[in-house]
């Protein structure tokens, strides 16, 4: 046999020479082996190819977290696929939108999913059903395509043209970052980890790989069940947990109202958080309850997976908020000015880059915007442009300042302002409308100018927003207005409309 | 306890504390979790707020659509908690 390359799921093939009876995923209802969960993998596998797949075709996957999902991920893999994961959290009008952008040949829906699809007009053709996903070919689709790289998944971020944005990321780059976090955070066959993110969200990536890599079990918590921190808190005591990757978010909702003091967390060891800032003041009032756990924040945009990391300890407690820390091994970072000169003084502040495999290969179908994204130094070293603004402190961390264009972090979410402002303008007599976000209040704020008075119920706008965007992408208040303020050169003052929040 | 009176004390706790101010019609029966109106962790403070209120105790799988999702559900689960 030749040396094959590496990809995906042989971290699982691997796992079932010597762990093929553990268990790999734990959910409400059931548990199942690495070898149960290989095994219908290899089932989707025949299916996929018996129903003509080649590599590089996309498969979506619009589903509830389930076993059978991440099973999908790993036929997959196994066909030389790439996946598409589409959280249920999105409305069927977003999930169409990705899949027509992705141009799936094969979706994978669970009941609920393909319902909502087909009530939105999107009809499915079915080629195979179990208790949890439909398996549904799309026909029409026969572009062959020619990458670089391996590619093994696409996520969808929102954009900043209004419309969601894949980034294409290859197998090579999920496996430094899968192969560094296993043995960073120690993680053995005796871990139990919870998957709380969704899987179009980059997390998951350590959730469903690092586990399947050292042989743990995976807890697998739906969208559902991880909204809900009193049964957070109940389940990662009562489940065991040893591992947990979430958002600061999630963290602090735990800690103020999920009842923690019930519960015993003596086997929790890895406390992982990414997405966003966790203020000190909430990271404290966790700490009241989890004194005595490796706490660490993780750092990087979905471009990059995680690119650096700080271990949390007795200093952090000197900075206003953690700093996001130092490089991961596999990659390298600068800081540039606007003019794209070096920054090479301690405390200057500028735009990081980063450099290294976990890189994503391209944005999907969009050779302008990547061009963008990407900068070469004059070794021709490519490194990718991250928006956000960022300091080196004396100690050699890096510390976060803002971000350079108007992307919004909310409750570890990622929102572009546009893709907002395009569905509200889509409204009736709506003229223009301009999204701001309020840190103090956690609030996203639409600013509305509407040519003649519209209904003083902004209650309908809400529920036609709804229709288009996830629950987390809806403001929380409207704010009607005759005309927008503009500035001498005749734009949206921004600023005049920060004023008013 | 008056159902009529919780379902008032819980409509001014949902407009005061949590539409703040944006116009909103609610009515007893208007959706309000599966609309939006509110979020999961405007979700959560209200049970704080419900058990405190109330002197009741949610179960963690009480804390659903099914007994939160309008004014209505909201009444009659608190009522008989009690």
């Amino acid at each position: 046999m030749i040396a094959s390359k590496k990809l995906l799921h042989h971290f699982i093939e691997n796992t079932i020479q010597e762990n093929g009876e553990c268990v790999y995923i734990k959910t409400a209802a059931n548990s199942y082996t690495y070898t149960e969960v290989f095994d219908l993998a290899k089932k989707y596998q025949s299916i996929f190819e018996s129903n003509g797949i080649k590599k590089n075709d996309r498969i979506a996957i619009y589903s509830s977290k389930n076993m059978s999902s991440i099973a999908t991920m790993i036929a997959s893999s196994m066909c030389e696929a790439v996946y598409v994961p589409i959280s249920s959290i999105n409305p069927p009008s977003r999930a169409i939108q990705i899949i027509n952008e992705a141009t799936a040949s094969f979706i994978i829906c669970d009941k609920a999913c393909r319902d909502a699809l087909n009530e939105c007009g999107r009809g499915l053709q079915i080629i195979y059903s179990d208790d949890e996903i439909d398996i549904c070919i799309e026909k029409s689709v026969d572009i062959a395509l020619n990458l670089a790289e391996d590619i093994a998944f696409i996520l969808f971020t929102s954009g900043s043209t209004g419309t969601p944005k894949g980034v294409v990321i290859s197998h090579r780059a999920a496996e430094v970052f899968v192969e560094w976090a296993a043995e960073e955070f120690s993680i053995t066959n005796s871990d139990i980890v919870s998957s709380i993110a969704p899987f179009n969200f980059d997390l998951s990536v350590f959730d469903i790989y690092v586990t399947a890599m050292r042989g743990a079990t995976l807890l697998l918590y739906t969208e559902n069940e991880t909204k809900n921190a009193l049964l957070m808190a109940l389940k990662l005591a009562e489940d065991k947990a040893t591992t947990i990757y979430g958002t600061p978010t999630f963290y602090s909702t735990l800690a103020y109202y999920g009842k923690l003091h019930k519960f015993d967390y003596s086997c929790l060891r890895n406390v992982l958080f990414a997405g966003e800032i966790f203020h000190l003041e909430n990271f404290m009032k966790l700490l009241e309850y989890w004194p005595d756990k490796k706490y660490a924040n993780l750092y990087g945009p979905t471009e990059t997976n995680v690119c650096t990391y700080f271990k949390v300890d007795a200093t952090a407690m000197n900075f206003p908020n953690f700093p996001i820390g130092v490089a991961c091994p596999y990659a390298t970072m600068i800081l540039l000015d606007n003019n794209d000169k070096l920054i090479d003084q301690v405390d200057q502040e500028g735009e990081l880059l980063v450099a290294g495999d976990s890189l994503f290969f391209n944005y999907w179908k969009d050779t302008e915007k990547t061009a963008l994204a990407f900068y070469f130094d004059s070794f021709n070293r490519k490194y990718y442009r991250t928006g956000d603004i960022v300091s080196l402190n004396k100690d050699g961390q890096y510390v976060y300042v803002a971000r350079k264009d108007r992307m919004i972090k909310k409750n570890g979410y990622r929102i572009e302002p546009s893709e907002i402002e395009k569905i509200v303008v889509s409204y009736p007599m709506i003229s223009n409308a301009v999204v701001l976000f309020s840190k103090e209040k956690n609030f996203l704020f639409c600013f509305v100018e509407s040519i003649e008075c519209i209904d003083k119920d902004v209650f309908s706008i809400k529920l036609f927003c709804q229709k288009y965007l996830p629950l987390y992408m809806l403001p929380d208040k409207f704010v009607l207005l005759n005309s927008m303020p503009k500035t001498s050169s005749g734009k949206v003052d921004l600023q005049a409309l920060k004023e008013l929040i | 306890m008056n159902l009529e009176t919780i379902k008032e004390e819980i409509k001014s706790y949902v407009l005061e504390t949590i539409v703040q101010g944006d116009t909103v019609a609610i009515d007893n029966d208007t959706p309000l979790i599966s609309s939006g109106i509110i979020d999961s962790i405007s979700t959560l403070k209200m049970v704080e707020f419900l058990e405190g209120k109330y002197q009741i105790e949610f179960e963690p799988h009480e804390v659903d659509r099914e007994n939160l999702d309008s004014v209505d559900l909201i009444a009659a689960f608190v009522l008989s908690k009690k």
